[in-house]
């Protein structure tokens, strides 16, 4: 037989959120970014306003089926085959990654690949100095002002560090042949185009502190320590 | 004078909404670049890895005294690329309740939605290898103008890269920097945007044509620089080479009612859980991609 009842004690529940806020949201169209390692290769240099020549570092990406990778995201086949090309593989794990007085666990450069977790269960590989903010619609945005000025201070801890050869005098002349020659186009088509010489006069600016910069970095080059070959013994 | 509203909503006569038969496509990036690399024909013998060897570059005789010595051997060198397929999958389940329901979503429609994948899949994949390139122009921070196309032009022309046309494979954020550049230039030279014939031929993705250069556009071209810049590509014919491994091999372990489909690039199955009351729709395919010569493209690296 029915009867009137009362029901209490309602349970609580806290208001349930889309996602865990410490994981970033993937989807469909927002994919993470695969693991990596960076290599060099000895004519990647370009110039920046604040650090001077930086080398340009290329990317290995760690997916398998890519460049030789197996599926367990083994990236040695990869890194053989950018090595054979000339390339210089910068191990994440190299010390002289390490700052003065870094602990291995907090050092800002060291195992320069990093990840954050995804809402889907894959790691996002960012490289230093990234860091996302998500918004409450799920967009996430990248500190890549920041991130790129880290970056460059990273690249120029590799070219002073020693990790990463000097940058050759001829790749110099070479790297300042092409401004050159960028100046000249710009200076022709200026004419045609009046947009462009405020292009022109940033790039003539720019060949000017090419030189300075370059000229500060051989002085700073000579003043490390260098091995001296060894001489030969003479025969007796 | 008071109106009196009747609803027949909760009482039976109306229901809150229907479902249309109607499916519509929501937003993505549709773009398949396979046929923008060369392809390997794969030959299982017993190994996940496929060696292609590189035939040494012909050279030029050289001068020779008609007595003498005789005439010492040339160095033959040949190099090689390997290709490592590994397995991708991609798995849809579909509940019982469904077809019950009458959704408008599917068997036939998720198998749809698998194959698209396919394509997407060996687009990452090409993306992949951009940012390994040894060459590279543009500058960071900087975006994408007239003048860095035409430098990777150049780049390739002065690696003996043959046209008649290369490729570019740009992000969307590049592709609108070219076109604002492009959009300030004078002079003769014209950007010819895609057609429907020309989307017909080269498919989802293709944006136009200029100085000979096939423009691409793809979100699955990464970043650099810390995320400051993105970094695309223009390139040869040859420059990235890619393999299938069949997946048809192994159709023998499978129940021949529940493969849905199978070709060289994918194999599709059913698999039935009656006891949860859904069915899987499991896709799987082998593919590998390399740079198979690196002086043939270059990597173009501008503002993000």
């Amino acid at each position: 037989m029915k009867t009137s009842r009362t029901l209490k004690g309602p349970k609580r529940q806290a208001p349930v959120t889309g996602f865990d806020p410490n994981l970033l949201p993937v989807n469909g169209r927002v994919r993470p970014a695969a693991p990596f390692v960076y290599v060099h290769y000895s004519g990647a240099w370009e110039f920046h306003s604040t650090q001077g020549w930086l080398p340009q570092l290329s990317k290995l990406i760690a997916m398998p089926g890519v460049n030789g990778v197996d599926e367990r995201g083994d990236l040695r086949r990869a890194i053989q085959g950018a090595v054979s090309k000339g390339g210089i593989y910068i191990n994440p794990k190299d010390r002289r990654l390490l700052l003065d007085g870094e602990e291995e666990d907090e050092a800002l450069y060291f195992d320069y690949a990093r990840f954050y977790d995804c809402t889907d269960g894959r790691k996002w590989w960012v490289t230093v100095g990234q860091e996302p903010t998500v918004t409450r619609s799920g967009r996430i945005l990248w500190n890549a002002d920041d991130a790129s000025e880290v970056f460059a201070a990273f690249r120029a801890h590799l070219r002073d560090a020693g990790i990463i050869e000097p940058m050759h005098d001829l790749v110099f002349r070479e790297k300042m042949d092409s401004q050159r020659a960028r100046i000249d186009n710009l200076r022709g088509r200026a004419g045609m185009n009046p947009h462009l010489s405020g292009q022109l006069q940033q790039a003539e600016q720019q060949l000017v502190a090419m030189e300075a910069a370059h000229a500060k970095q051989v002085e700073a080059d000579l003043e490390q320590p260098t091995i001296k070959p060894r001489r030969k013994r003479s025969k007796t | 004078m008071a109106s009196v509203t009747t609803t027949v909503l909760g009482n039976g006569g109306l229901v809150a909404s229907v479902l249309s038969d109607l499916v519509v496509e929501q937003l993505y990036d549709p773009t398949d670049l396979t046929a923008l690399m060369s392809r390997i024909p794969w030959s299982p013998s017993g190994s996940k890895t496929l060696d292609v060897t590189k035939d040494a570059i012909p050279g030029a005789f050289a001068t020779q005294a008609e007595t003498g010595a005789g005439i010492s051997d040339s160095t033959y060198t040949t190099s090689e690329f390997s290709l490592t397929p590994a397995l991708y999958a991609r798995q849809y389940s579909i509940t019982d309740l469904v077809p019950v329901a009458g959704s408008v979503i599917d068997v036939e429609r998720v198998a749809a939605n698998l194959v698209a994948g396919v394509g997407l899949t060996m687009t990452d994949l090409l993306c992949a290898l951009f940012g390994g390139l040894s060459n590279s122009v543009g500058t960071s921070g900087v975006d994408l103008s007239v003048s860095d196309f035409y430098d990777a032009m150049y780049q390739l022309n002065s690696s003996n890269v043959s046209g008649p046309t290369f490729a570019a494979v740009l992000h969307p954020t590049q592709i609108n920097d070219l076109l604002s550049s492009l959009r300030a230039e004078a002079g003769a030279v014209q950007f010819i945007d895609a057609t429907a014939e020309m989307l017909a031929s080269k498919g989802p993705g293709f944006k136009g044509r200029w100085l000979n250069v096939d423009i691409f556009q793809s979100d699955s071209v990464g970043t650099a620089n810390g995320g400051a810049d993105r970094a695309g590509a223009m390139f040869g014919q040859g420059a990235f080479a890619y393999t299938m491994a069949d997946p048809r091999v192994i159709q023998g372990h499978i129940p021949s009612d529940n493969i849905l489909m199978a070709n060289e690039l994918m194999l599709l199955e059913l698999s039935r859980d009656a006891a949860n009351f859904k069915s899987a729709l499991v896709a799987q395919m082998y593919p590998a991609v390399v740079e198979a010569e690196d002086g043939r493209g270059v990597k173009i690296v501008t503002d993000a």
